[in-house]
C-alpha cells in the first residue's frame, strides 16, 4: 500500500529527537518560561541527573535549547532556555501530533 | 498527549507562585500605594507634588519587586528549582495589559490629583475595578483560583466604599490597605507552606 493512500497524516515525520517524552516535557517546560535550572527540570522530568544531561545536550546539539552555566553564590546554576528555532520545532511537532490525532 | 504538555506548560506558569513571594511582594507594593494615598488625602498640595510622590511611589515599587526576584532567586533555587518567568515584551499580551494597566492607573493619578478629594465619588470603586482586573488576569493566565477571590473581594470592597460615601482617597486608601493585607497573609501562608514542603539542598553540585 502506498503512503500516498494513507488515509491520515503519518507519524514517521515527527521531529524524532522531539517525539521522546522526556524531551517534549523539557521542551514543554522551557516554551513557558524564559528559563528553568536543571534542579527544575530534574524535577518535573524525574530523571537521573545524568539521563537529564544527555537529553539536555542532545537537545543543545540540535539548537533547540541554550545552556548557560553559571554560580548562584557557592552552587553551580545550570540555566536553560529554548532557542527561536526550538520554539518553531516544538509548535510544528505539536501541530503534527494534534493532526495525527484528529485534532485542529 | 497535547493536554499532557499543556499541563506541564500550566505547572511552569503557576510555579512562580508556589513559593508565596509573589503575593509578599504584591502586599508591600500595595501598601506603599496606600501610603501614597493616605499622603494625598492628608497634604493639600500641587499637582506637580502630586506627580512626585507618585513617581517616588512607582520607583520604590519597582525596587521591591527586584528585590523580591533577588530573594527568590537566592531561595527557591537550592530548594525546588528555579525558573524565570517570560518576560513582558515576550509575552505580547502580558505587555499590552501592564501598558494598559499604567495608563489607567496614570490617568486616575491625575484626575484625583486635578479634582481632588469630594470630586470623585467612584474612585474606590474605579480603583478596585482596576485591581479586580490585574487579579482576574492574574487567575486567568496561572489557573490558581485564590487571584479569583482576590479580584471579587477588590471589586465588591471598591464598590461598598463607593456606595457608603467613601469613594475618595480615603476609600481608595482603605482599599489598598485592606487588599494589601489580604495579598500579604496569603503570602504568608503560601510561603510558610512552601517553606515546610521543600528541603534545603546542601553544597552539591546540581548535575554530574
Amino acid at each position: 500500500m502506498s503512503s500516498e493512500s494513507a488515509p491520515f497524516p503519518s507519524l514517521t515525520e515527527v521531529d524524532r529527537l522531539i517525539h521522546e517524552p522526556s524531551r517534549s516535557v523539557i521542551l514543554a517546560v522551557l516554551s513557558a518560561v524564559h528559563s528553568a535550572d536543571f534542579l527544575y527540570l530534574l524535577r518535573e522530568t524525574s530523571l537521573t541527573k545524568g539521563n537529564l544531561t544527555v537529553h539536555l545536550s542532545k537537545l543543545e546539539a540540535a539548537g533547540y535549547i541554550k545552556i548557560e552555566k553559571t554560580y548562584r553564590g557557592k552552587l553551580p546554576l545550570t540555566l536553560c532556555s529554548i532557542t527561536p528555532e526550538g520554539s518553531k520545532a516544538f509548535e510544528n511537532y505539536r501541530r503534527q501530533l494534534r493532526t495525527f490525532l484528529g485534532g485542529k | 498527549m497535547d493536554k499532557n504538555i499543556q499541563a506541564t506548560q500550566k505547572r511552569a506558569v503557576q510555579y512562580w507562585f508556589t513559593d508565596g513571594l509573589v503575593e509578599l511582594s504584591g502586599g508591600v507594593i500595595l501598601l506603599i500605594l496606600a501610603i501614597y494615598f493616605v499622603i494625598t488625602a492628608l497634604i493639600p498640595e500641587t499637582t506637580w507634588g502630586t506627580l512626585s510622590l507618585f513617581v517616588t511611589m512607582f520607583l520604590i515599587a519597582y525596587a521591591v519587586r527586584w528585590v523580591m526576584q533577588r530573594i527568590r532567586a537566592r531561595t527557591t533555587f537550592p530548594r525546588t528549582g528555579y525558573i524565570a518567568p517570560k518576560r513582558s515584551w515576550e509575552n505580547r499580551r502580558l505587555l499590552i495589559i501592564c501598558i494598559v494597566f499604567s495608563l489607567a492607573l496614570l490617568g486616575l493619578m491625575f484626575y484625583l490629583a486635578l479634582y481632588h478629594h469630594g470630586a470623585v465619588e467612584w474612585a474606590s470603586a474605579l480603583c478596585g475595578g482596576i485591581l479586580a482586573l490585574i487579579f482576574g488576569m492574574a487567575g486567568f493566565e496561572t489557573g490558581l483560583v485564590r487571584f479569583f477571590y482576590l479580584s471579587a473581594f477588590c471589586l465588591l470592597l471598591g464598590l461598598v466604599l463607593s456606595l457608603g460615601g467613601l469613594g475618595n482617597f480615603w476609600g481608595v486608601s482603605i482599599l489598598t490597605i485592606s487588599t494589601s493585607l489580604v495579598v500579604f497573609s496569603y503570602g504568608i501562608i503560601t510561603r510558610k507552606y512552601y517553606l515546610r514542603q521543600s528541603q534545603k539542598r546542601g553544597g552539591m553540585p546540581d548535575e554530574q
